[in-house]
């Protein structure tokens, strides 16, 4: 059976999480077994509006992602964020990154290549190969990389684990939460000082105007500390 | 409204900021018109009371802020009631 009727069987699988994941990890070992120099490689997904390593190789592979995702910054983020590739060909002169560079160069790796994984137009996570050696991915390798990338995002999107919708629920919870913060810190306002709903916003919106705070910000903060509101002495 | 709501349509382009976008920031800070109306606020087909439009400006404001800048768009209330801040920190 080619390559190619791999990856068909492996999309053709039905769907439930374990399932995807269990897809994802035949799709780490293809990539493992074909992209020369690949050491290890991950798939890492955005679930609940956080990136998780969903599949893994081994260990040092699975802890570099976490690396990245302790240290907020990466490759991997990168990829997943910004939705195009990234390739740290030499990890010794890697400027980019230097929290997670140290870690990486620790964990014995020495070249990283990152390709994230598309639902239609939004990056919804990256397929991460690593080396051992620098200056391991050549074209061909990025070719290969990128096939297996389409082949997870596939995975990721026909199987109706609806990453892009979810992430919109996480991001739509979050829009209330401060917008309850905003409505409390204006009661907060309003009862300290007598003032009507109205005077309470243009309290807000211009604290954040004069410290460059969002109105969120310093919602969440009046309310979880009563007395932020209060001026310096030197206001 | 101390200026037409054209301006903001003007300044929501140059943020790069869609439609959709700039009405989720804004639900965000708490503004109750639905996308469509804040739409038509831009477009000038409806005028936006006081509150929304400030809302309409902060939300914006708050974009240009998250790219290096201040907060360029004056709201409604400015010029009336200046020291309002301030006073009323000084009275709490």
């Amino acid at each position: 059976m080619s390559q190619a009727d791999d990856l068909g069987l492996v999309a053709a699988l039905p769907a439930s999480p374990d399932v995807v994941d269990a897809a994802l990890r035949v799709v780490t070992a293809l990539a493992h077994a074909t992209v020369g120099g690949a050491d290890g490689v991950s798939v890492s997904l955005s679930r609940h509006g956080r990136l998780t390593t969903v599949a893994a190789t081994d260990d040092t592979i699975a802890q570099m992602d976490r690396d990245q995702y302790a240290t907020g910054e990466g490759p991997c983020l990168a990829a997943a964020a910004e939705g195009h590739w990234f390739h740290v060909e030499s990890l010794a002169d890697e400027q980019r990154w230097p929290h997670f560079v140290p870690r990486a160069i620790q964990g014995g790796i020495a070249s990283i290549l990152s390709t994230p994984l598309m639902a239609g137009p939004e990056p919804v996570g990256a397929l991460n190969i690593y080396s051992n050696t620098a200056s391991a991915f050549g074209p061909r390798e990025q070719e290969l990389a990128a096939l297996f990338a389409t082949q997870a995002s596939t995975i990721v999107t026909e199987a109706h684990v609806d990453v892009t919708a979810e992430r919109a629920a996480a991001r739509f919870r979050r829009a209330l939460v401060t917008r309850e913060n905003i409505a409390i810190a204006k009661g907060i306002l309003m009862s300290r000082h007598g003032i009507t709903a109205a005077a309470a916003a243009a309290i807000l919106r211009r604290r954040s105007r004069r410290e460059g705070t969002p109105v969120g910000r310093l919602a969440a903060a009046i309310g979880t500390s009563p007395r932020i509101d209060q001026p310096d002495a030197v206001e | 409204m101390t200026g037409p709501a054209d301006d903001l349509e003007q300044i929501r382009r140059s943020t790069g900021l869609s439609h959709a976008e700039l009405w989720f920031r804004y639900f965000e800070l708490g503004g109750m018109s639905t996308a469509l109306e804040v739409e038509a606020y831009l477009y000038g087909a409806l005028v936006p009371d006081a509150e929304e439009r400030d809302l309409l400006a902060l939300a914006l404001n708050e974009r240009i802020a998250e790219a290096g800048g201040d907060h360029p768009i004056a709201y409604t209330d400015d010029d009336i009631d200046g020291d309002l801040d301030l006073d009323l920190d000084a009275r709490g």
